[in-house]
């Protein structure tokens, strides 16, 4: 979290050095999208080019629940019949944004869009719920990891790396839009993009406990579960690319 | 005046970057245990000096060896009919002189690897003198000390590879989580079966101490991160452990495997005791 603001704001601050017209003016928006709820700052430099730097999260956000996953009644037992366990999801993107808008008029608002998502690398929640008894107690052996449910609830997240790695996302995006971030002309403005995001490969995580109980974030596969691995070989077809939708509303400061 | 108030914040802020400081654990050191200038093991000779000296025998059990830790942990090894069973306590030093609580104190010259004479003094008992071997102990690795177990994690191959965490160390309760769980475990292990310390000493004694005083004992072979022990009489132990362990040091604890299989099944696993160290 701390890298994603420092880098947001570097941002800004590189584009001291960028020449005329630079930071002469600097507005504040706020968006909706499949990109979570946002907060951002723009900045132009010169007439073509307008750089954005915010913040966006969609913890909680929009409800489904996945059927089809079987776990085991009783893990440690080898004939253990298995029973369905639904998975209640939800977006979890939780992330800084750094983008740059390319005009290619210098007055109207049609632009181009590259940059990069960069923060927590889970987009989807899910939770496995009325897990059976038995992993309350005990649970699944994960790499010397212990990931077990809590009050029949185990909480997972779908997550892929995208550039970055296990802790830390950076996916790129390319899009198009309408709007200008920081309008000269008008102290509030309004923008729609339209883009995707590169993500990687999607995997399952879940926080597992080690022997001296420290806590790791652990990826469940179908070596663990094996419908845990069919089900994340047909999510892993998708979501490699994050379509990103989203409107937001600037107000210029300055 | 806007370019350098921001400028400021970038720079301001830039330290928070590096902040974030993963704490991977550590390289794990311990103090020397307190009694390791006095461990070793005591031997009964098998042939008696012609001097003063008596055998510690009766007609019931004979005394088969005195393990005395370098963490203050001893255990007595008497054979009975043939089984050697074993009583474990702790001991302190006073010179000389061994006083083991709960056996009595023994007093014999512990300057050097050899034979010795000891004097053995147990209450309600005439005091006896025992020529034995006396092995000092060689304390070359922090492995080499008394150990309690804080925690016990059993790790099996079921439907999916599945572990459960104990606190302590019970076996009677670790081989019946085995059992209900569809593995065929021997249920000839008593509930009284919970440790109170591992030790390992630097006369190569493995050596499990029970908290209803009695013990089980053997020797090990360590090669700096894993060893093979075999236990003093094949009736020791417990089935489902095998031979071989591992040994690794993290987050301040000690971490021994052990790993597991039922006989005459395919049943596999591992017995994770997370250990700290005795003084």
């Amino acid at each position: 979290m701390k890298r994603t603001i420092i880098l947001s704001l570097a941002a800004l601050f590189l584009s001291v050095s960028a020449g005329a017209q630079v930071f002469d003016h600097l507005s504040i928006g706020l968006g909706a999208g499949t990109d979570g709820l946002g907060i951002e700052l723009a900045a132009p430099l010169g007439n073509h080019v307008d750089v954005r730097a915010g913040y966006g999260t969609a913890v909680g956000l929009i409800g489904y629940t996945l059927n089809g996953i079987h776990l085991p009644e009783h893990p440690a037992n080898p004939n253990s019949s298995d029973v369905p366990v639904p998975m209640k999801m939800g977006f979890g993107m939780n992330d800084a944004r750094l983008l740059f808008n390319i005009y290619p008029s210098a007055t109207k608002g049609f632009h181009f869009t590259v940059g990069a998502y960069m923060g927590a690398p889970s987009f989807i929640r899910g939770k496995l719920i009325n897990m059976p008894s038995d992993y309350n107690t005990m649970g699944i052996d994960v790499d010397g990891y212990l990931v077990k449910a809590k009050n029949g609830v185990l909480a997972t997240e779908l997550a892929a790396p995208g550039l970055g790695g296990k802790s830390f996302a950076v996916k790129p995006y390319v899009g198009i839009g309408f709007g200008r971030a920081v309008d000269r002309d008008h102290r509030v403005s309004f923008c729609f993009d339209l883009g995707v995001q590169y993500q990687g490969k999607a995997g399952l995580w879940a926080e597992g406990e080690s022997v001296t109980g420290r806590i790791e974030k652990v990826q469940l596969t179908g070596e663990h579960i094996k419908e845990i691995g069919d089900v994340m070989d047909e999510v892993s077809k998708y979501a490699s690319f994050w379509p990103t939708l989203s409107f937001r509303l600037n107000v210029r400061l300055f | 005046m806007k370019k350098i108030l921001l400028a400021a914040t970038a720079v301001a802020l830039l330290p928070l970057l590096f902040a974030c400081n993963k704490n991977n654990g550590g390289d794990t050191r311990f103090e020397d245990p307190r009694f390791v200038q006095y461990a070793g093991q005591l031997i009964p000779c098998s042939d008696p000096t012609p001097t003063k000296t008596v055998l510690i025998e009766t007609p019931e059990n004979t005394l088969h060896s005195i393990e005395l830790t370098e963490s203050g942990v001893y255990a007595v090894g008497t054979l009975t009919e043939g089984r050697l069973s074993y009583k474990t306590g702790t001991y302190s030093v006073d010179g000389q002189a061994y006083n083991l609580a709960g056996y009595g104190t023994l007093r014999f010259d512990n300057s050097s690897t050899g034979e010795v004479d000891v004097l053995i003094d147990r209450p309600g008992q005439e005091a006896e003198i025992m020529r034995a071997n006396f092995n000092r102990a060689k304390g070359s690795d922090q492995l080499y000390r008394g150990w309690t177990v804080d925690k016990t994690r059993v790790t099996i191959k079921g439907w999916t590879t599945a572990s459960a965490d104990f606190q302590g160390c019970n076996f009677y309760d670790i081989a019946k989580f085995i059992r209900d769980n569809g593995h065929d475990v021997p249920d000839d292990i008593t509930p009284g079966m919970a440790l109170s310390s591992i030790s390992f000493t630097g006369t190569e004694k493995i050596l499990f101490a029970y908290t209803d005083g009695t013990g089980d004992a053997g020797e090990f072979r360590f090669n700096g991160s894993s060893f093979t022990y075999r236990w003093d009489d094949e009736k020791m132990g417990f089935t489902f452990l095998t031979d071989q362990a591992t040994v690794e040091y993290m987050d301040g604890k000690c971490i021994l495997t052990i790993s597991a299989s039922i006989q005459d099944s395919t049943t596999s696993g591992s017995v994770t005791f997370v250990l700290s160290p005795m003084a």
